[in-house]
């Protein structure tokens, strides 16, 4: 019973356990006003691609979607509005500044498809997470009498992005949001590993999801809004 | 009496390397084919007033890349029938009217309305996937020539349609489903690059419009 106890609160402390995260998070509005997203309008959540060494994960964007989505901001899916825009959100025709926006919307075919989408901001994410050092290591063993594992692991990451709101109908940048989150994670073993993870993704996706919400705000609070798909 | 096994310093990498073994030791007995989709979403364009005839030859239709890396197992991309509906939908969208063609240009009879006719080109395919820590993409490389031709089978011009598509690999596990996405993420960009090229519709109209006035009697219009 004793030693069932210990189990269960090894795995709990393993469960909850995290290590510390560091994050700092920048925001820049064009206007300095807090813009409203009224009925019928919605946002898309954009992974940017054209840079081919580093993408956004799918795993950030679909947390930053989610997050606003908890804000009661409505959310469009990303692939179903790169689908009906196909082929001027692929990597190489994405627009990557507002000048390109505006050459883009200039199109009637291009303005009237985005407009029968509803979508009125674009949410472009680029940035990723990565590993920039580790060390240690662990050693397992296992006999008929048992098993177990030994050593101490850790690793840093750091999560960097920068996400750009714009305004369809005005054509403008709502503005900018930059996060830089960095952590080290940690894993002792004695007899079982017990991981200690910083978790500089989730980090960086509450502080960008956190002003993005400060930016837009829904017209009408409510339950939350599910991710449209059509 | 123990026995042991170092890993490098995260369990994950424990996990990777069990699963990576396991699949190495699978992939000795073979990998399933790539076969990425030939479903691609109506592309939004305007209309080039001109009436096309689209001929893609077998080699382009039955178009195989046989990969072998030296430390993985043999990697089978069926790029022809996806490419084949790729230009097949985009070319009709692209264009006020669009025939395809079964026989090959100046062999055969042609709609009598053909101004012009594309013949779409697989000259490369190149893939790779990710063999260190540092690696996460799976990536795909296809060089398409898009080859234009009078209705008589005389080349007019050719462009080149370098196409790039990149997906992220899974930490374990998978299959060859990041590898089937980074292949119709290329098709997914040759589209795009074939909408900047017939972007500027009257471009390709005073080219074939030039061409018809070599080959046609003075008077006669295109």
């Amino acid at each position: 019973m004793k030693k069932q106890l210990k189990t269960l609160v090894i795995a709990a402390i393993a469960a909850v356990a995290t290590a510390c995260v560091s994050s700092k998070v920048e925001q820049l509005r064009q206007t300095g006003q807090t813009v409203t997203v009224a009925a019928g309008e919605s946002l898309v959540v954009l992974g940017r691609r054209h840079r081919a060494d580093r993408e956004s994960e799918e795993s950030f964007n679909s947390c930053i979607a989610s997050s606003l989505s908890r804000q009661n901001l409505p959310i469009y899916s990303e692939q179903k509005f790169k689908d009906a825009l196909f082929p001027w959100l692929e990597a190489r025709t994405a627009p990557i500044s507002s000048d390109a926006l505006n050459k883009m919307l200039d199109e009637p075919i291009i303005s009237q498809r985005i407009k029968s989408t509803g979508v009125r901001f674009m949410v472009w994410i680029e940035g990723e997470t990565e590993k920039i050092d580790s060390g240690g290591g662990i050693g397992c063993g296992l006999s008929p009498a048992g098993g177990g594992c030994f050593g101490f692991g850790w690793w840093e990451k750091e999560s960097k992005y920068e996400v750009t709101i714009w305004d369809v109908n005005k054509r403008t940048s709502v503005g900018k949001v930059s996060v830089n989150a960095s952590g080290t994670s940690y894993m002792p073993a004695l007899l079982i590993p017990i991981p200690l993870i910083a978790r500089t993704e989730a980090a960086a996706c509450d502080g960008v999801a956190g002003q993005i919400g400060e930016m837009l705000t829904p017209a009408v609070q409510g339950a939350p809004w599910r991710a449209r798909t059509e | 009496m123990f026995h042991y096994f170092h890993c490098g310093a995260l369990a994950r990498r424990l996990i990777a390397a069990c699963c990576l073994g396991s699949s190495l030791l699978l992939g000795a007995c073979g990998t399933s084919p790539v076969i990425p989709s030939g479903k691609f979403p109506p592309p939004v364009l305007n209309k080039v007033p001109l009436s096309i005839g689209l001929y893609m030859d077998s080699s382009l239709r039955n178009y195989v890349h046989l990969d072998k890396p030296a430390d993985s197992a043999r990697q089978e991309v069926h790029v022809g029938a996806a490419s084949q509906a790729l230009f097949s939908e985009f070319l009709a969208a692209q264009f006020h009217n669009m025939s395809i063609l079964s026989e090959a240009p100046g062999a055969g009879r042609l709609p009598h309305n053909v101004q012009a006719i594309l013949q779409p080109i697989i000259r490369e395919v190149q893939i790779a996937s990710p063999k260190t820590d540092k690696d996460s993409f799976h990536e795909a490389w296809i060089k398409y020539s898009l080859v234009l031709m009078s209705p008589s089978g005389e080349q007019i011009t050719s462009w080149d349609v370098p196409a790039y598509g990149k997906h992220r690999a899974p930490d374990i596990g998978g299959g060859n489903a990041s590898l089937t996405s980074a292949v119709r993420e290329a098709m997914r960009d040759a589209a795009a690059g074939m909408a900047l090229i017939f972007r500027d519709g009257e471009a390709i109209r005073q080219r074939v419009a030039a061409a018809s006035a070599r080959t046609q009697p003075a008077g006669s219009d295109l």
